[in-house]
């Protein structure tokens, strides 16, 4: 049997195969039905036929046949299924993954245990590799699901679920939970960025740099606030004592592109928003509205701006 | 003949609702004819909410980030016109049609227990009644139809939405354990003397075996059921995984009542369309032992494939493997059936009238939604496909292409029976054109959206390319479909305003049924017809050219 | 073509109702063999006690079919005698049940512990209720005996021996998989 790791033929290439095998077929079987129904409809319609036909019905061995070669066709497909399962779903006895993400009510954390990089909803990995994923669930069940990148897996919270990842080209892939996880299901999206393994290499150093501080005035105004407003019940910041993760990690809030599992660009007229009255922006949301001033506001992203 | 000594009652019309005391005669009633038209009452009732539900649905979903409902009540809304559509329309129609008919197809004067007949139906009422009060207390069930846990407990569903549930399904699900039980003994011990089993009409048939399955089915979503209400009530644990219990278990336990139910919804329509495509074609089905025994094969099948919902859980590829085989192979005595409606046809004199027109429409689009189905039972494709609109797509070519169309295929096709009048045959072909096109357009391109990867159950979606555009027109298809079910709401009406016409066997069909007046007088045989044969009206209309004597 | 549909309808209700019963139980069997969790309630149980009360229930089986002999015979005081000792047993055992639930809740062992109290609690609960059905409808028929009805209570034993069997088959699973198994 092929090695298709290294003829590079992906799990999702596998899976296309199987598919186009199985729509092929299917049509055939399909117009098959539809030819015969609308030319018996012609054929024998009450007017070409107004009397009264052969009462003769049935013919054990035309049904004997069809079952039959009904059974070979369902026989190769069982076939054919068992196969790629067998090369899709392959686990290794101690797994080690590459990349461990965790389903929250309604955003991605990810880990790399490898380096230790953890960071949530924008997840980046390397080209060129395929990818051993470890996926559970902080709270209710979700799915796992990038179709350009791999197959399908759910998370079941108090269970861990393995499945194989692989991005050839760079780029960015978009996917989404695919298991209703409640509110706020549909806004949790996904976005995978592929670099090749130079840049995934330094974008990894970025994120193990240590969280950004400086001692300007809005900073620190920021900082404590951050700190006395409770945020910080809900969100690590790495290098300091807060590591709840009930919300997403944000020490390097400021690098991400967007925010909110996909759902908005991070940009000020967002990020205010959403510091404003978190529920306006995604009802539902588990961050409450904190009901802070303008002034309070302004700090807050002063300072998350500065979490590069 | 002591059986039919019993009954006491002369012959006398069904009560009206304009006499004094004719509502009371319904609602007390134990006839399986009044029991059946208020069954498919009920059906029609929740059609109608479950109908504007999908409406809904459809509004919302059918522009890219649209605010027209919140998140909240679009969740509700979904959950409850999954729910509806299954538990309280499709079920009360099924079991209505069956409660009707199988006394009369198999020359019986009643079910063998009509009080329990009667408790059947308003359970089933009562625990519709209760899901729909839970929109009145707090907020309606939304963790989806299939109510998933941990979703459903207490921790991550606040409002006694998923409690209405629960103890609304629990009721709906004795009710029709009640009419499983009626129905198998009303088959084994009331048949007319003449008739042996295999010479019960198909409908009855199916039936039986549809029976079997909701005894063994329903008991199965009943425990699970009392335990997350347990869960929920009592602060057990039995779903809940941070505190010891199994989200999966929840699963097997739904998915094992689950994929029987669907088999529960379709082997009812495989019956009607049994008897309507060869009264129509002027032949009798083609292989009628085809027919009877594939059904059992699939009742028993059904019960060995319910993990096929739980393939991307993450079961090792052992299981995997099996529920595999055993979906696919559930697709062989579907498939020889198809083979079988079609070649009823063959050689046949075909009269295309509205039924017939249905059992067309059934016949093209079940072949659809069930070939749609193996690409499920294929596991690889299952594990990029499923949960997504591709799955919404096939799931509702099964249900409306297959039970919905057969259905209505068996509504035209009895209503005079029931009524005593024929439907408009005008309105029913728009009903039909608008309700078939308007289906196919809607639910066809689901298919696609699914795999340009668009999920369930979301309230709303980013503006991808080209999921605005099949959106739009999938809403435009709920749009035709409404306007045929206004058609057919209509078509009903006018026809009851008009006087009784219909005589008593206008399709010149076969099956006991037509043998009494159109409707059926209170007691519904003074004497049977002599049955020699699965045709006994043939027989009697066609002296020359009987069919073989079967007892 | 004359059956008895009382009976059968009892048959398939049963048939029924043994779904209902093997889904409990296999949530019982499933947490105690695919969780990680140790059954923190079979070491309180006391296989020895809940035995002796199997015993009444399996003798009420016994009783009961005497009772039913004896009815066929047209025996009725003998009917009523084997049937209020049915009643009995029925009874013995559910005391049995009730006070072996006070004493796992003075052990703190409740439906809301753990999810074996949670399965336990459900399981037992379920089969009681169905004895207590069971016990209910026994004694509705011993009731009868005395009246004029005689011939009712006749073609309701037929229903209700099956329903008192079932329910005494289904307690023997229950005792098997939660008092035997975890001592093997």
């Amino acid at each position: 049997m092929p090695n298709y790791y290294f003829l590079k033929i992906t799990d999702v290439d596998l899976i296309e195969e199987l598919f186009v095998y199985f729509l092929i077929v299917a049509s055939i079987i399909f117009l098959l039905v539809v030819f015969f129904t609308f030319f018996y409809l012609f054929r024998y319609g009450v007017k070409k036929r107004p009397e009264r036909p052969s009462q003769k019905s049935g013919n054990g061995n035309v049904e004997y046949f069809l079952a039959t070669l009904v059974t070979i066709i369902t026989g190769v497909f069982v076939y054919l299924t068992i196969v790629t399962m067998g090369k899709v779903q392959t686990i290794p006895e101690n797994p080690k993954p590459f990349l461990e993400i965790t389903g929250h009510q309604w955003w991605w954390e990810a880990k790399y245990p490898n380096s230790g990089v953890v960071t949530s909803n924008q997840i980046y990995i390397p080209t060129g590799k395929k990818l051993l994923l470890k996926l559970n669930s902080a709270d209710v069940i979700h799915s796992w699901w990038v179709p350009e990148l791999g197959r399908k897996m759910d998370m079941m919270p108090g269970r861990d679920n393995y499945m194989w990842f692989y991005a050839d080209k760079e780029g960015e892939y978009l996917g989404a939970c695919s298991e209703f996880c409640g509110v706020q299901h549909a806004r949790m999206r996904i976005r995978v960025t592929a670099l090749n393994p130079e840049a995934f290499e330094v974008w990894e150093q970025q994120q193990l740099m240590p969280v950004a501080t400086t001692n300007s005035k809005d900073f620190l105004k920021g900082k404590q606030l951050f700190e006395t407003k409770t945020c910080t019940n809900c969100h690590a910041i790495n290098g300091t004592d807060f590591k709840e993760n009930i919300g997403p990690n944000l020490t390097h809030f400021a690098s991400r592109k967007r925010f909110l599992a996909d759902m908005k660009v991070n940009n000020e007229k967002n990020l205010r928003a959403w510091l404003t009255n978190p529920q306006d922006v995604k009802p539902g949301a588990k961050m409450p509205n904190f009901i802070l001033s303008e002034s309070e506001v302004d700090a807050l992203f002063a300072y998350l701006n500065y979490l590069k | 003949m002591s059986l039919f000594i019993d009954i006491p009652e002369d012959k006398e019309p069904l009560p009206s609702l304009k006499t004094g005391r004719g509502k009371l005669l319904w609602i007390a009633s134990t006839d399986h004819k009044q029991l059946g038209i208020m069954y498919l009452c009920l059906a029609l009732f929740f059609f109608v909410i479950g109908g504007l539900e999908a409406m809904a649905i459809r509004a919302q979903l059918a522009l890219p980030d649209n605010d027209l409902i919140s998140p909240e009540l679009y969740n509700q809304i979904f959950t409850m016109h999954g729910t509806t559509m299954i538990f309280l329309v499709l079920m009360p129609a099924m079991i209505g049609l069956a409660t009707y008919l199988i006394p009369l197809m198999i020359g019986a004067n009643e079910m063998a227990f009509p009080r329990l007949n009667a408790f059947s139906l308003w359970m089933t009422c009562l625990g519709g009644m209760l899901l729909y009060f839970s929109f009145f207390a707090g907020g309606a069930p939304n963790a989806g139809w299939f109510n998933y846990a941990p979703l459903s407990e207490n921790n991550y569903s606040s409002t006694n939405g998923v409690d209405y549930f629960l103890v609304g399904l629990i009721l709906t699900g004795i009710g029709s354990i009640g009419a499983g039980l009626n129905f198998i003994t009303t088959i084994l011990t009331l048949r007319s003397p003449d008739i042996k089993l295999n010479m019960l009409p198909l409908f009855v048939w199916m039936m039986l075996v549809n029976a079997f399955l909701m005894l063994a089915a329903f008991p199965l979503l009943n425990a699970g059921l009392f335990m997350m209400l347990i869960d929920r009530q009592f602060d057990a644990h039995f779903f809940i995984p941070s505190t010891g219990g199994s989200a999966i278990l929840w699963q097997h336990f739904f998915w094992a009542f689950g994929h029987p139910e669907v088999y529960i919804l379709a082997l009812p329509a495989f019956g009607i369309i049994s008897e309507v495509i060869p009264v129509f074609s002027r032949k009798p089905i083609y292989g009628y032992k085809f027919v009877a025994s594939s059904s059992v094969a699939i009742g028993l099948l059904s019960y060995s494939v319910w993990a096929h919902h739980m393939f991307s859980v993450g079961l090792s590829n052992a299981v995997n493997g099996f529920f595999a085989i055993s979906s696919m192979l559930i697709g062989i005595p579907t498939g020889l059936k198809v083979i079988n409606w079609i070649g009823t046809m063959h050689k046949g004199s075909i009269s295309l009238s509205i039924p017939m027109l249905f059992a067309i429409a059934f016949l093209v689009d079940f072949t659809f939604g069930g070939l749609s189905g193996i690409s499920f039972a294929i596991v690889p494709i299952d594990w990029q496909l499923t949960d997504t609109y591709y799955l919404v797509a096939h799931l509702h070519y099964v249900f409306l292409g297959g039970s919905l169309f057969g259905i209505f295929a068996g509504i035209y096709y009895w209503f005079p029976k029931i009524s005593g009048r024929m439907l408009s045959p005008k309105l029913g072909k728009w009903h039909f054109w608008l309700f078939v096109l308007g289906f196919n357009l809607t639910f066809f391109l689901q298919h696609i959206l699914g795999i340009l990867g668009m999920p369930r159950r979301i309230y709303t979606y980013p503006d991808l390319p080209y999921w605005k555009v099949l959106n739009i027109f999938s809403s435009i298809g709920a749009v035709f479909m409404f306007i045929g079910m206004a058609i057919f709401f209509w078509n009903i009406y006018k026809t009851l305003k008009k006087p009784r016409t219909a005589v008593a066997n206008p399709w010149d069909a076969w099956t006991l049924e037509w043998s009494t007046p159109s409707p059926p007088e209170l007691k519904n045989f003074d004497e049977i017809p002599q049955v020699h044969s699965r045709r006994p009206l043939w027989d009697l209309n066609n002296p020359d050219n009987p069919d073989k004597k079967l007892n | 073509m004359h059956r008895d549909k009382g009976k059968l309808l009892m048959v398939f209700f049963i048939f029924s109702e043994t779904f209902f019963f093997i889904a409990l139980i296999i949530a019982y069997v499933y947490y105690r063999n695919f969780s990680d969790a140790t059954d923190t309630v079979a070491k309180h149980l006391d296989a020895f006690r809940a035995g002796i009360f199997t015993l009444f229930l399996i003798a009420s089986s016994f009783t009961l079919i005497f009772s039913k002999k004896a009815l066929l015979k047209k025996k009725y005081t003998n009917f009523k005698l084997w049937m209020a000792l049915t009643i009995l047993f029925g009874v013995i055992f559910m005391l049995g049940q009730v006070t072996e639930y006070i004493g796992l809740y003075q052990k703190q062992i409740t439906l809301e512990k753990d999810i074996f109290g949670s399965s336990f609690f459900t399981l037992t609960g379920f089969h009681g209720l169905h004895v207590i059905l069971g016990i209910i409808a026994l004694g509705i028929l011993f009731a009868m005996s005395f009246g004029k009805l005689k011939k009712v209570a006749f073609s309701g034993i037929n229903g209700v021996d099956i329903y008192w069997h079932f329910v005494d088959i289904v307690w023997l699973f229950v005792f098997y998989f939660v008092y035997i198994t975890p001592l093997l």
